[in-house]
């Protein structure tokens, strides 16, 4: 199964929204809360990630037949400057307005990469392409 | 435990839109309450403008006998219906001659609770949930199952005050405890009607139901109280920033705003904060439907019998209130058995319109897809379906 979903930049106010319906997705399957712990929480990374960051883009929800979560967030642009520092805990070029809404401190793709059972990244001004698994180990 | 007690329903579907859990269906003109599934929001009560949801009231003159000495407890959030000490005092006395021997304000208790939540938080560092409300706790319960373990690890005022109070009176030969109930939650926590065997509390009572009849036998006789000032505090769900430490203190009231906070912190986006104090009644217990006021004039009226606050807190044995919150153990299926599972629900529901109408009395396509699956239901309830087929 494969759904795919719309965000678009600078959209504060429906911050989260995808991550809630991939969420409640995941507890109708039934998944242990644990797995589902680190989902919710990387997915809400990276959704708010698109909406701070980058000029847009797409997250795709997929639960292949064995059960595996994959989470893919592809944006249009900018891009990050230096992924090696972005991966670092602590670092952020979160702007004031996304600071105010209590985001953009710094531990998203770390966050990320900590919960994922695999985790790829890779950047280019043309659009930063992330691609999350998880699954029961 | 929430009943429908009337013959039909005109299917107008406002319990059903309006249940933040899903837990209600329409059924041949009738309206089915899913016990495992309900919270006791009382939200359903609330909506249906035909008054045709009702909870059990223990009745007391049939079950007074079974008893040798008969305790009603009182919660702190009774006293945002009085507007002076005096009609506090007069209502007590009137509460008690309903066949009372003793009657047991647990402010106290409710106090006590509240600040060891607060030292509890301090020592924890990462995020805490209240465990005062029945509702919230049902809700996590089912909802929010990752955020289970997060409760404090608290039994309710309630039940600690029913426990108190038995340890007291323990030669005192059969005790009947009645809790006299400001919500619909905290009713359904009694012995009976309600089949819960562990409870301490034998009965309850809404106090809508008790007031009339306590109305009828009032007259210038009083007797005291015992207002505690952190009582107060724990149910107008008074949680400010960081109370006495250096945790921060959030407070959310209303199932919506709840959901909304739940939301946020199985995202991981409220750990930066110590405490999440939830009340599913607006404006914390004070909100309870069983209360006369409403909460706004009652928070006035709550705050003004502050100054007759001079009760201390509880002094409580762990043993009393301590309990841990943990889930039952997880269904033993296999991730392949929950994907094939989950697979064949959705086709079904992709055979359905997803316009999630409600025609059929289901909330949703997809609970019509789940009963359709478990052969409960059938494609042909779908309205949408029928008349598009005509």
């Amino acid at each position: 199964m494969i759904k795919v979903f719309h965000v678009e930049k600078d959209d504060y106010s429906h911050a989260g929204n995808v991550s809630s319906q991939i969420k409640k997705e995941l507890k109708s399957l039934g998944i242990s809360t644990q797995l589902l712990r680190n989902i919710a929480i990387a997915c809400y990374e990276a959704e708010i990630n698109l909406i701070i960051h980058s000029y847009g883009g797409d997250i795709t929800f997929e639960l292949n037949d064995e059960g595996k979560v994959i989470l893919k967030f592809d944006d249009v642009g900018p891009g990050i400057e230096d992924l090696t520092l972005a991966l670092t805990p602590g670092w952020s070029t979160a702007s004031k307005k996304a600071r105010e809404f209590g985001f953009g401190a710094g531990m998203g793709l770390a966050n990320m990469k900590r919960v994922s059972n695999c985790f790829e990244i890779n950047s280019a001004p043309s659009g930063t392409h992330l691609r999350m698994e998880f699954f029961e180990e | 435990m929430i009943d429908y007690v009337l013959d039909s329903c005109n299917h107008c579907l406002k319990c059903v839109k309006v249940c933040p859990t899903e837990a209600i269906r329409i059924v041949d003109n009738k309206v089915v309450i899913d016990d495992h599934k309900c919270i006791y929001c009382d939200k359903c009560i609330h909506t249906c403008h035909k008054g045709g949801l009702k909870v059990d009231n223990s009745h007391m003159s049939l079950t007074f006998d079974d008893y040798d000495y008969k305790v009603a407890l009182i919660p702190t959030s009774v006293f945002s219906d009085f507007q002076s000490e005096e009609e506090a005092k007069v209502m007590f006395k009137a509460i008690e001659k309903l066949g009372f021997d003793e009657i047991v304000d647990y402010s106290d208790v409710e106090g006590a609770l509240y600040l060891k939540t607060i030292e509890y938080t301090e020592k924890e560092s990462k995020l805490k949930l209240t465990s005062f409300c029945p509702c919230i706790n049902h809700l996590i319960k089912q909802q929010y199952p990752m955020l289970y373990e997060d409760l404090i690890p608290f039994d309710y005022p309630v039940e600690v005050a029913a426990k108190r109070v038995r340890e007291r009176l323990k030669d005192k030969g059969k005790v009947g405890i009645y809790s006299l109930c400001d919500c619909v939650a905290k009713k359904t926590l009694a012995k009976y009607p309600f089949a819960n065997p562990n409870s301490q509390i034998d009965h309850a009572m809404s106090l809508s139901h008790i007031f009339p009849k306590a109305l009828k036998l009032k007259n210038d006789e009083t007797t005291s109280f015992h207002l505690c000032q952190e009582g107060i505090q724990s149910v107008v769900s008074d949680f400010y920033h960081y109370g006495q430490g250096t945790r921060s203190l959030v407070s959310v009231s209303g199932v919506d705003h709840c959901i909304q906070a739940l939301e946020l912190a199985e995202f991981g986006h409220l750990d930066d904060i110590g405490l999440l104090a939830l009340f599913a009644c607006q404006g914390g217990c004070i909100g309870g439907r069983y209360l006369w006021s409403n909460p706004f004039l009652g928070r006035l009226h709550i705050d003004t019998m502050s100054c007759y606050a001079q009760t201390e807190v509880a002094s409580l044995k762990e043993e009393w209130y301590l309990k841990e919150h943990q889930l039952d153990e997880e269904e033993n299926m296999s991730m392949k058995e929950k994907m094939r599972l989950y697979n064949k629900i959705n086709e079904i529901l992709e055979n359905l319109p997803r316009y999630d109408c409600g025609a059929c009395g289901y909330p949703n396509c997809k609970a019509l897809a789940l009963d359709i699956f478990y052969q409960k239901a059938s494609i042909h309830d779908c309205r949408v379906k029928k008349e598009g087929n005509l």
